[in-house]
């Protein structure tokens, strides 16, 4: 059993999708709980990525395979889990999108890959969305965090309008609101009333981690 | 003298594997109007994605345009069709800057813009003024607009008519350029710019972007075909397989264009960025934002179409050694490749912040690159032998007709920033730094400039169309932005 989860946690370490589902296959197969799969096999790879990546060893390409790998696994797992997993553990939401007038995706896609490779359940919205709808989508899904991408100076604004209506609507308390984006700064996200803003990917995966402890 | 890094061999390949993309993958289309325009020329439909036969592109590739851009003062010709020579330009649409006298960043303000579209009116680089700064204190709505509109105002320079992102924007940026220029049909005979229009990568031409494609190529007027790709996040992280889908997003925007109006002037552009692979964002210190401009201004040529490339650009944040070498670097691959249209001029950290003070020093950066673009003229005249037997006979070289003559034609290149002086010299002086004369230079510039260049009646008919766009904005809530 250590020798299979040892050598899933190596699939995703290597960002090796074929190898994780395999290994994942077999430990089904040998009788490991799925919750066991994840934590003794995927998690350890994952947090060996995460360490790899903070001493300069990984770049981004290494984390996106991992987290493709992991997600597979997740995705071939999940039958079996929802049977497993009792209802108090309940996965962090994020509702996450880019900004009306604005088409880019790449930067929210990467971040919302991170996500759901650590865990939290996603809502993505999509790109070109209108500020009314990241307001419904955070109070139907109950969000705990709302992220707002925006990549053109021309579309900053917008993230401005949104947090506004989450105040009108009386939501802006019950969730925490990071933005992100090239032409944003520290100084922005504060004048608009956001909590955390996110110059990268990575640091945005980090900000939310943050947000996320309780204070 | 001219540097080509592609092989006759590897453009053809470039060439063929691009047209096999555009037939066997295609590109995102989306806008009814596009889409019929492209079905009904033999485009074929899969899924999202229009297929494009080889015949067609090649076919809207035969089509030769001749375009020359005209200053505001119309006497000031700018051929890029051919053209022998690199024409500079500064970047677009930045809202921060680094402010030239605190050195603080702060936000742009409408005032800043005006400064820095007069600063660039005064230097010799840029020959093009685009507009720069997105003042933060305009309407948003019609801040692109507004951009372009006081821009015009200030400058005798041909400039850039804008950057539009739907139709809306496009064709009251032609109303501003046309009122500036004295009418439509007198803008179309001498455009004083481009408008410039990004799909997204890879391959995705949105319906806005579409629409405003085919506004723009019904106009007349000349396009900048602005795709921009980063290698390794939205096109492959070689830079051959960034330079085939950089085609292959100009030749699916080309086709476009064509089809409506095959008279449109077409410029092929390269903004190919490579990715920082820690935090996803676009690297600014990349020597091949430089090397890809060379190869695009390759590739430009071999379809008989200006190129319009990146050059001097930087990671830093300051106007400092290291946005001078990042720069350095950047400009003088494109420059040497015989790039028709190079750009950068007073931007930092990758063209996200803007500085007056950049944009003083790379008037000089250029004009240092550019002293020897056309390589050197090697003639029994220029050699001057008989100078040589005249000094050894007991003559010397300052006394010579043959120097003051080639002096006057600019042999030697003399600039007008930086520090040459022995060091004593230079600390008894005041140990002035580059950055200070610019500081100086600055205040100098806007002091001397003439102000508003264009007439009282052209101002108030430029304020009417801007309030019309901002009341139609307001009016319209729906309307897409």
């Amino acid at each position: 059993m250590k020798e299979i989860l040892q050598s899933l946690a190596t699939a995703i370490l290597s960002g090796n999708k074929n190898a994780a589902l395999e290994w994942a296959e077999k430990g089904l197969q040998s009788g490991i709980k799925p919750l066991e799969l994840i934590s003794g096999g995927l998690t350890v790879g994952l947090d060996e990525v995460g360490e790899k990546f903070e001493c300069g060893e990984y770049y981004l390409p290494d984390m996106m395979l991992a987290a493709e790998a992991m997600n597979a696994v997740l995705v071939m797992l999940a039958p079996q889990l929802n049977q497993d997993r009792n209802d108090s553990e309940q996965a962090v939401k994020v509702v996450i999108g880019t900004v009306k007038g604005d088409l880019h995706s790449i930067g929210k896609d990467i971040v919302i890959m991170m996500l759901k490779a650590a865990g939290m359940e996603i809502i993505d919205l999509g790109v070109d969305v209108p500020s009314a709808d990241f307001v419904r989508s955070v109070e139907e899904n109950g969000a705990d965090i709302l992220g707002i991408s925006a990549l053109m100076t021309t579309t900053i604004q917008e993230q401005k309008k949104i947090i506004e209506l989450l105040a009108a609507k009386g939501l802006r308390e019950r969730v925490k609101v990071i933005v992100g984006g090239a032409p944003l700064s520290e100084e922005w996200a504060l004048k608009i009333g956001a909590d955390a803003y996110a110059a990268d990917a990575i640091a945005g995966v980090k900000k939310i981690k943050a947000l996320l402890k309780p204070t | 003298m001219r540097f080509e890094p592609l092989s006759e061999k590897e453009l053809q390949l470039i060439h063929d594997t691009t047209l096999i993309i555009l037939q066997e993958t295609g590109a995102v289309f989306e806008g009814d109007e596009a889409k019929d325009i492209l079905l009904s020329a033999g485009c074929l439909k899969d899924g999202r994605r229009l297929l494009f036969p080889p015949r067609l592109v090649e076919d809207c590739l035969d089509h030769q345009v001749a375009v020359s851009l005209y200053g505001v003062d119309e006497s000031i010709v700018m051929p890029l069709t051919e053209a022998t020579q690199s024409y500079t330009h500064n970047f677009g649409s930045v809202s921060v800057l680094l402010d030239p006298h605190d050195h603080k960043i702060r936000e742009a303000l409408l005032q800043d813009l005006i400064d820095f579209v007069r600063i660039s009116d005064s230097l010799t680089h840029p020959d093009m003024v685009v507009p720069s700064l997105r003042p933060t204190d305009l309407p948003e709505e019609i801040a692109s607009l507004a951009m372009t509109a006081y821009t015009l105002q200030n400058t005798v320079k041909p400039v850039d008519i804008g950057t539009a992102s739907d139709r809306w924007e496009i064709s009251y940026l032609i109303r501003i350029a046309a009122a500036v220029r004295g009418g439509l049909q007198n803008l179309v005979n001498k455009p004083m710019g481009t408008l410039s229009i990004s799909p997204l990568s890879p391959l995705n031409f949105p319906a806005d972007i579409t629409e405003a494609i085919i506004e723009s190529a019904r106009s007349g007027l000349p396009i900048t075909m602005l795709p921009c790709p980063t290698r390794g996040l939205t096109a492959p992280i070689t830079l051959a397989g960034g330079l085939v889908q950089q085609n292959a997003e100009q030749l699916a925007f080309l086709v476009l264009a064509r089809l409506v109006n095959n008279k449109t002037p077409l410029v092929y552009t390269c903004r190919l960025a490579g990715t920082n692979m820690r935090t996803g964002c676009v690297s600014g210190r990349d020597p091949d934002i430089g090397f890809s401009g060379a190869c695009t201004a390759q590739l430009a040529r071999y379809y008989g179409l200006p190129s319009g490339v990146y050059g001097l650009d930087t990671g830093s944040a300051q106007p400092d050694l290291q946005s001078g070498f990042e720069r350095a670097i950047n400009g003088l691959y494109p420059v040497l490749a015989g790039a028709t249209l190079v750009s950068g001029i007073g931007a930092l950290n990758a063209g996200l912040l803007a500085s007056a003070e950049q944009l003083v020093i790379d008037d000089e950066i250029y004009a240092m690159i550019m002293h020897r673009q056309k390589g050197i003229v090697v003639s029994e005249e220029a050699i001057g032998a008989e100078v040589i037997s005249a000094v050894m006979r007991g003559g010397h070289f300052l006394a010579q007709e043959h120097t003051r003559n080639y002096m006057r034609k600019g042999e030697i290149y003399t600039g007008t920033l930086g520090n040459e002086a022995p060091y004593e010299e230079w600390r008894a002086t005041g140990s002035v730094t580059i950055r200070e004369q610019a500081g100086e230079k600055i205040n100098q510039l806007l002091a001397d400039h003439r102000g508003v260049l264009v007439s009282e009646t052209v101002c108030l008919e430029i304020e009417s169309i801007l309030a019309e766009a901002k009341a139609e904005k307001m009016n319209a809530p729906g309307n897409k932005r």
